[in-house]
């Protein structure tokens, strides 16, 4: 895992929509600069696996590229450049399923992560923390983890992800529910199995 | 952490660090990007536009023309038939 994250994205959107307009290749950098790593972030939890992710994400700002000198004045970028990500994500997914090979991949980005058993005296709290959410947050549904992913990890406003996801600000609230609901569901199914793993390892050391 | 409210959940999700991501790998899609934008930010020459335009406006005229003579074929061919 990488550094901590910067405050939520924070970009003059004019400004910068003004300059891309005029080709200004300076305000590209900017973008890119800041948002380059949470869409590699946002893909990488989105589709589990790195190699994926980062075809998804030179495909996302190569698009980015082309349409950038046409955006129109009043676009909020970065929900824009989150639109084109995951459109690529659910293009790449519907080809994906035609291709059981991948399919069966899927997931390597969590057991990549893996959970730590507990043992206080050996692992830090938070990187088992961390490391539990991560992998709660592998096992849900794209549609859940999706949600999650903007609302929660990117700190994008409500209205913005109902935007992206294509839903109606009521159904977000539905769908945002449910996810949380299963998440807190899948972190404790998780934390009691490594509690009783951790319970097995103990018994098996005294034995 | 399995005790959480939901609100503390989300907070918990927003405070996850970044996933590793390789620099040399982003900055070489970083590079790719804004090539692609440098290109498509720089006015074509005036002949290329010219043609796209000249195509664009000669290529529907081109396809009625085919297939304004093909039913004019088929309408004589038609009605010598039935003649």
């Amino acid at each position: 895992m990488g550094p901590e994250r910067p405050d939520p994205i924070a970009l003059d959107d004019r400004a910068l929509v003004e300059r891309l307009r005029r080709g200004d290749a300076r305000a590209f950098d900017e973008v890119y600069g800041a948002l380059g790593g949470r869409i590699h972030g946002f893909l990488l939890r989105l589709s589990g696996r790195h190699d994926t992710a980062e075809g998804l994400a030179q495909e996302t700002w190569l698009r980015f590229a082309r349409s950038a000198t046409t955006l129109d004045e009043d676009t909020r970028l970065a929900p824009w450049v989150f639109t084109i990500a995951r459109n690529a994500f659910v293009s790449h997914r519907r080809w994906a399923m035609l291709d059981l090979s991948r399919v069966v991949t899927l997931g390597a980005f969590a057991e990549s992560a893996p959970l730590p058993a507990q043992d206080p005296e050996s692992v830090h709290e938070r990187a088992r923390a961390i490391a539990l959410l991560e992998r709660a947050l592998q096992a849900l549904p794209v549609a859940s983890r999706e949600v999650l992913l903007l609302v929660g990890v990117e700190g994008l406003d409500q209205e913005e992800v109902a935007r992206i996801l294509g839903v109606g600000y009521d159904a977000l609230r539905q769908r945002l529910k449910r996810a949380r609901d299963q998440l807190a569901a899948e972190m404790e199914k998780l934390e009691k199995q490594t509690k009783t793993a951790g319970r097995r390892v103990a018994s098996g050391g005294t034995a | 952490m399995s005790h959480e409210e939901p609100d503390d959940l989300l907070r918990a999700l927003r405070d996850l660090p970044s996933p590793d991501v390789d620099a040399a790998r982003a900055a070489r899609v970083g590079r790719h990007a804004r090539a692609a934008f440098v290109e498509s930010a720089t006015p074509a020459p005036i002949l290329v536009r010219l043609g796209v335009v000249t195509g664009r406006a000669v290529m529907p005229v081109v396809l009625a023309s085919i297939i304004g003579v093909y039913l004019v074929w088929a309408l004589s061919a038609a009605t010598a038939l039935v003649r």
